[in-house]
């Protein structure tokens, strides 16, 4: 089921319904009406791919389990392996076993050994990248003893198939919302209020920032053989926002659904694009997995600790595994070696961690050197996001000698016109509301709230109006596929 | 504060909301007007939606669009016509047309021409498009089936609604469909057929039976008969290259071949109207270029077929 759908817009009611009025006074139907919820969500995509998330889900409640009754180290660690190989064998399977079948076939070809490799007709479940990393950071916390193993099936069930974070995130970690399942939920009026202000907002960044930016980015990567430079930077300008009105709206709405059920979800995004450093980025960018990678692969690792030969391994290691995490596609990994690129030279003279707070702290407009900086990281992705979306590496390359020719002093010209000039003035009043917002959770958690009323639901009649008539076509959220 | 109150509040906004949208469309609705769009012919639509009296609706996709020529179907049918074809429209939204207008006409129509061919069946290649939403904004009646398009009726009736904004305001509109034909010759092959584009939309070279589809087809086929309607099928020239690749034509062809009553006149490859200098008149793999020589041809057919 589609956040943007009629047919979330019916089940969502229903659900809240039911869990305040006729399951509140139990906690444990609460869970199960949440559990159920949540595969009804999930099997109105594909209901045969439920069996997986049922399967991880027994899995790593049964490691858990063990884990807490075992005490022999050895056979602690064979539990966590169990677990490990069942979470990242499903994902191995359905997200890439073409992608190693056919470089293997293609490894051997160049060698001069030919072999045929059958590559298999495989559909990618929804949301798979998402729920086994979920499942697997409770095995791992479990293993360290950094969380108490639950004895609660249906928590348990209910924390890893939480409907709105199911397919596309926040990856929460078991230690922060699997508690608030064994907690008594009490309705709170103005965190419910806030949560749909933030689904507004993530509607809002999905349907008329991502799904516009989405036509335009598509017909420019599409014909970019035919384009001039400045045509083709635009087009990646373009799916800069695609993705992260994409991604952050799937975000905003995730959590904003999970408060009107007294659920606290982390946050995602904390406004990237007007971060001064790719370190910064990186912080604020999909800070879920950001963070996951950082606790269960970098840290492991060795982290920073260690000379630079260590530094230099673990952060392409991090980021090349980043990458691949997005795609079965050497686009990815080379988006994910880019960014390690442009993030080691900060690592290695220990300017990492000189952007923390956010930019143009109390002022209203960032300094020369704030600015050039942002424009400088901006343009950096930009450069890197080219990868991510492009068909193949060939594609990409292509795609950026077409932006550094000398047609890059033309006038953009694709074919959209004003539509473009529209798009384009959304975006940048998008960008101005982001920026006057960046403070908070998200742009318009404060805005009007000191309003009078009628005043601040003409603007909320505003955006509802803008989603429904100045929205692109509907497209799917982009990190589906992941 | 409870829970009641917020569900309170909320359903004030939103049926403060509902309302205000039900204003809009009615506003939208009362003074509508189909509009000039290069996918369809906005003034026969809107001909057809005022005059109410027309005696040849000739209905279906682009194929019908690039085919036909008024003035000669009027001269030699004796029917005043109206094309109300639209570009990748498919049978729902062609259905959709044809009831809306025996609806409110106040005549019955003598004749609907409908252009049927290998795709007529397929859901990727016909889509319920852009001249949808205009229906439903036209003709408050539809709206009660309006769930049964859902969702891909959501952006037609986005766009026909701010198409309808727009020209309150003298948004500058768009050419109709006219502008789609081009300057070329009529006595030889000026274009490529492009495998790739084909490839992409029928990667099988199958167009398939949408049973769905079907059975508006078999709704237009029984509004026909239920209101003494003359139906008239016909498949319009396609280029040999195009032809040669669709696999299950025949399973197609067989269903517009076998409607009771129902004359069926086929111009492509294998049928039996068939000449190969049509592919002289087209503009790509099949739509044609001159809806003058053409009707000129199917009209003298349809006389002689109907006698």
């Amino acid at each position: 089921m589609l956040f943007n759908s009629i047919d979330f817009a019916i089940f969502l009611p229903i659900v809240f319904f039911l869990y305040w009025f006729v399951t509140q006074k139990n906690l444990k139907l609460q869970n199960l009406l949440l559990l159920v919820a949540s595969y009804v969500f999930y099997g109105w995509w594909d209901w045969k791919f439920l069996s997986l998330i049922v399967f991880s889900s027994f899995v790593d409640y049964y490691v858990g389990r063990g884990l807490a009754r075992e005490e022999n180290q050895k056979k602690r660690r064979l539990l966590l392996l169990t677990s490990i190989l069942v979470n990242l064998g499903f994902l191995g399977f359905f997200k890439y076993y073409n992608f190693f079948a056919e470089n293997f076939a293609e490894a051997f070809t160049l060698l001069g050994n030919p072999i045929e490799v059958s590559s298999l007709n495989i559909i990618l479940p929804v949301g798979i990248s998402f729920y086994t990393f979920q499942t697997l950071s409770y095995s791992i916390d479990v293993y360290k003893q950094k969380l108490e193993p639950t004895k609660d099936m249906l928590a348990f069930f209910a924390f890893v198939s939480f409907f709105p974070q199911l397919v596309a995130g926040p990856i929460e970690r078991a230690t922060n919302l699997l508690p608030q399942f064994y907690k008594k939920r009490d309705f709170v009026y103005s965190k419910a209020v806030d949560g749909l202000r933030q689904i507004l907002w993530g509607l809002f960044k999905k349907i008329v920032i991502a799904d516009n930016c989405a036509e335009m980015a598509n017909k420019i990567f599409d014909g970019s053989a035919d384009l001039n430079g400045s045509s083709l930077l635009l087009g990646a300008f373009f799916f800069a926002f695609q993705i992260y009105g994409d991604f952050s709206g799937y975000s905003d709405i995730a959590i904003g659904t999970s408060r009107l059920f007294g659920f606290d979800l982390m946050k995602n995004f904390a406004f990237p694009y007007f971060s001064r450093d790719i370190a910064e980025f990186w912080r604020r960018w999909h800070i879920s997995l950001s963070t996951w990678f950082r606790d269960y692969l970098y840290i492991p690792l060795g982290g920073s600790r260690g000379g630079t030969w260590m530094k230099v391994r673990n952060t392409f290691i991090i980021f090349i595994v980043s990458g691949f995490w997005h795609g079965a596609n050497w686009t990815f990994i080379v988006w994910g070696a880019l960014n390690a690129i442009y993030f080691l030279p900060l690592l290695l003279l220990k300017r990492n961690r000189q952007n923390i707070g956010d930019v143009a702290e109390g002022r209203l407009l960032p300094n020369f050197r704030e600015l050039i900086s942002m424009t400088t990281t901006f343009l950096l992705t930009l450069l890197a996001w080219v990868f991510f979306r492009a068909e193949n590496l060939g594609h990409a390359l292509s795609y950026i000698s077409g932006i550094f020719s000398t047609s890059f002093f033309e006038m953009p010209d694709f074919g959209f016109g004003m539509k473009a000039i529209l798009v384009l003035l959304m975006t940048s009043a998008f960008v101005l509301f982001e920026w006057l917002g960046r403070h908070n959770e998200y742009a318009i958690e404060k805005l009007g709230l000191t309003w009078k009323r009628p005043l601040r639901h003409a603007m909320y009649y505003g955006l509802i109006l803008i989603i429904l008539f100045l929205g692109g076509s509907q497209q799917e959220f982009i990190y589906f596929q992941f | 504060m409870k829970i009641g109150s917020f569900i309170k509040r909320s359903l004030k906004f939103l049926g403060l909301f509902m309302i205000l949208a039900i204003l809009s469309l009615s506003l939208i609705s009362a003074s509508f007007e189909f509009l000039p769009h290069s996918k369809y012919y906005g003034q026969d639509y809107e001909k057809a939606f005022n005059n109410k009296d027309i005696g040849l609706l000739a209905i279906g996709n682009s194929k019908l669009l690039a085919s036909l020529d008024n003035t000669t179907l009027q001269r030699e049918l004796g029917l005043e016509p109206v094309n109300l074809g639209s570009i990748f429209s498919n049978l729902s939204v062609t259905r959709l047309t044809f009831e809306s207008y025996l609806k409110n006409c106040k005549v019955m129509p003598k004749m609907v021409l409908m252009e049927v061919s290998w795709f007529t069946f397929n859901p990727v290649r016909t889509q319920f498009n852009e001249i949808g939403g205009d229906l439903f904004l036209n003709d408050y009646k539809l709206w009660s089936e309006a769930i049964n398009y859902y969702p891909e009726i959501i952006d037609p009736l986005r766009k026909a609604f701010m198409r309808q904004v727009y020209s309150k305001v003298n948004y500058p509109q768009q050419i109709d469909y006219s502008s789609e034909f081009k300057n070329m010759s009529r006595f030889e092959k000026t274009y490529d057929f492009m495998l790739a584009e084909f490839e992409e939309v029928f990667p099988d070279h199958i167009a398939g039976i949408d049973p769905e589809l079907l059975a508006e087809f078999e709704r237009i086929v029984a509004l026909c008969k239920d209101n003494n309607i003359k139906l008239v099928l016909y498949t319009g020239p396609e280029v040999s290259e195009y032809r040669s690749l669709q696999t299950d034509i025949e399973d197609i062809k067989t269903i517009f071949r076998n409607v009771p009553n129902v004359p069926y006149l086929d111009y492509s490859e294998g049928g039996e109207f068939f000449k190969k200098d049509y592919e002289l008149w087209m503009k790509d793999s099949h739509h044609l270029n001159e809806p003058v020589l053409f009707s000129e041809i199917l009209t003298k057919d349809i006389k002689s077929k109907l006698e």
